[in-house]
């Protein structure tokens, strides 16, 4: 449905994109994921045709980027990170103006799968930054569009609207929909995405489903909880192992993020012990997603 | 194109400027005769003290015909800003606040956006132009006489609106360069006292859309309106600049932060 391939765009000779290669195949979940000011709005705008970039090619929806005449011929649904409506129309004339069509019935159920049928006449003058979102998630959705871009979809909602946004985009892929969401939040990548791509110095350094990221990745983490309390010595000789990428002191312990190298619990255990320090725990499990996300942006 | 029509008579309504604009020239269309006929005498009879108000109305030699073109003259100065200021933001606000992301990617053209604020506000415009000047038609023929035909009243008023019309691409035009209001709105000024100020010189008011306004004074019916000469290149220059509107909106970057 996406592809990149050498983007490049600069803003007043600062290089924003460096050489961005995207893959979003038809169907999935891609959640693409950055530090603030990586790029990823400037990307997911040159995606849907709002931003022409400086170089590179890109097809979006089988059209290339380079060819249409307006962001409305590549048939998607976008929702920008921050949602602009006229404040002196109603949610339901908003969604008919969108639609170029007036028809109450699609647009209040479009209404309603977002949880805004409520307010279907008030005025959008009036809505909260949620309902703005809600209503851009119901706005990207009313052409019918196979392709959606959404740039924070759930970064205004409360815990509720964020699992209810959520559950509509695993609801949107069930209808065959392909969806790109950029976020901060990695817990909901990791809850609904099939594919993540880390953006990192303009360029997308990891794009890898999502399983493969976290299943087949070489690394683990470590959790020891100690029986007395972490010393220095023993962070800072942590730190110095060659298998050791993090340690972070938590209230009963420590947690390591390690590479793939061998013998790392031996190790461990071997520092921990010539340290003097009572173990109450010792166990490793896979890294979570904020752990490979600061593992990548620890590694420029 | 239906939609994007009703969306701006929305706008229009809502925002309250339509009302704006009836208003102030409604409000011009009824204080020039009221001025000609009673205020400017009582100011001038306090001030030369001697003469009556009835000697200073003989020698001011008004009737419906010169408060007529008072007004036509208010709307040229004073209209012209009423409408730059008015509607400066049509454009340049939407694009400045984002508000056209989501309409382009939902599939609105460029040609879409400005055609259905040309015909909305054009009509709105010429509405209010041609309701005012009748409206100032009636009230300076009941405070002097009737003196002109209602028929050329209606053709000025037309006439009137065209020329805001021609104001309307331009706010169009500087607001997709410009994308800011207010500066939209004293390009718009600039442009218009401009080519009037350049007409004046060379002699060439018949071909501006200014020229409008000097044949919508003449309302006689008596008199040819030689508007032929005045209004194909007023109608060019709208579409020319309404085109350059559209391309200038095509180059623009979206979504700025």
């Amino acid at each position: 449905m996406i592809t990149a391939r050498d983007i490049h765009k600069s803003f007043g000779g600062i290089k924003v994109l460096n050489g961005v290669n995207m893959n979003v195949r038809e169907g999935e979940i891609y959640g693409f994921i950055g530090q603030n000011g990586a790029g990823k709005t400037t990307t997911l705008d040159i995606l849907a045709g709002l931003s022409r970039p400086d170089g590179g090619f890109c097809r979006v929806n089988g059209k290339d980027l380079s060819l249409i005449g307006y962001p409305g011929d590549l048939e998607i649904g976008y929702l920008p990170e921050e949602p602009k409506f006229y404040p002196w129309m109603t949610a339901l004339e908003t969604l008919e103006y969108l639609m170029d069509v007036r028809d109450p019935k699609k647009a209040q159920n479009l209404l309603s799968m977002v949880g805004l049928e409520k307010s279907e006449k008030c005025r959008t003058g009036g809505f909260s930054r949620g309902m703005k979102q809600r209503l851009g998630i119901a706005a990207a959705l009313a052409r019918d569009s196979k392709l959606l871009i959404l740039d924070e979809p759930s970064s205004a909602l409360d815990p509720e609207g964020r699992a209810h946004v959520l559950d509509l985009i695993l609801e949107l892929k069930e209808m065959g929909r392909t969806i790109i969401f950029s976020t901060h939040i990695l817990s909901d990548v990791e809850r609904v995405c099939d594919t993540v791509g880390i953006l990192r110095d303009g360029v997308v350094a990891v794009e890898k489903p999502l399983r493969e990221l976290k299943g087949l990745d070489d690394g683990w983490v470590y959790e020891i909880s100690l029986e007395g309390k972490v010393g220095k010595d023993l962070l800072v000789k942590l730190k110095g192992l060659s298998c050791v990428i993090d340690v972070w002191e938590k209230k009963e312990g420590i947690r390591i993020s390690t590479n793939g190298s061998s013998f790392i619990a031996l190790d461990l255990m071997g520092v921990l012990v010539e340290n003097q320090a009572g173990v109450a725990s010792f166990h490793k499990e896979r890294p979570s997603l904020e752990e490979i996300f600061l593992q990548e942006v620890s590694l420029k | 194109m239906r939609t994007s029509m009703a969306k701006e008579w929305a706008y229009a309504t809502r925002s309250g400027r339509l009302v704006v604009l009836l208003g102030s020239f409604l409000f011009l269309a009824i204080s020039t005769p009221l001025m000609y006929k009673y205020i400017l005498p009582m100011i001038l009879e306090t001030q030369l003290g001697q003469v009556s108000s009835e000697e200073i109305a003989a020698m001011m030699n008004m009737g419906q015909r010169e408060s007529m073109e008072s007004y036509i003259g208010d709307v040229f100065e004073i209209g012209s800003i009423v409408v730059s200021f008015s509607l400066c933001g049509l454009l340049a606000q939407e694009i400045s606040e984002n508000n056209l992301v989501i309409p382009l990617c939902s599939g609105k053209r460029y040609g879409e956006i400005i055609g259905a604020k040309i015909l909305v506000f054009g009509f709105i415009l010429g509405f209010v132009q041609i309701i005012s000047t009748f409206a100032t038609y009636v009230y300076s023929g009941v405070l002097f006489s009737f003196e002109i035909d209602a028929g050329p009243v209606i053709i000025s008023g037309i006439l009137q609106g065209i020329y805001m019309i021609f104001i309307l691409s331009c706010i169009l035009m500087w607001g997709a360069i410009i994308k800011r209001p207010i500066p939209s709105g004293f390009a718009t000024l600039a442009t218009v006292y401009g080519m009037h100020f350049l007409g004046s010189i060379f002699n060439m008011e018949k071909y501006i859309p200014s020229g409008l306004l000097i044949e919508a004074s003449k309302m006689s019916s008596g008199q040819t309106l030689e508007v032929t000469s005045t209004i194909l290149p007023t109608i060019v220059l709208i579409v020319a600049i309404t085109l350059s509107a559209v391309a200038r909106m095509k180059g623009l970057t979206w979504n700025e932060r």
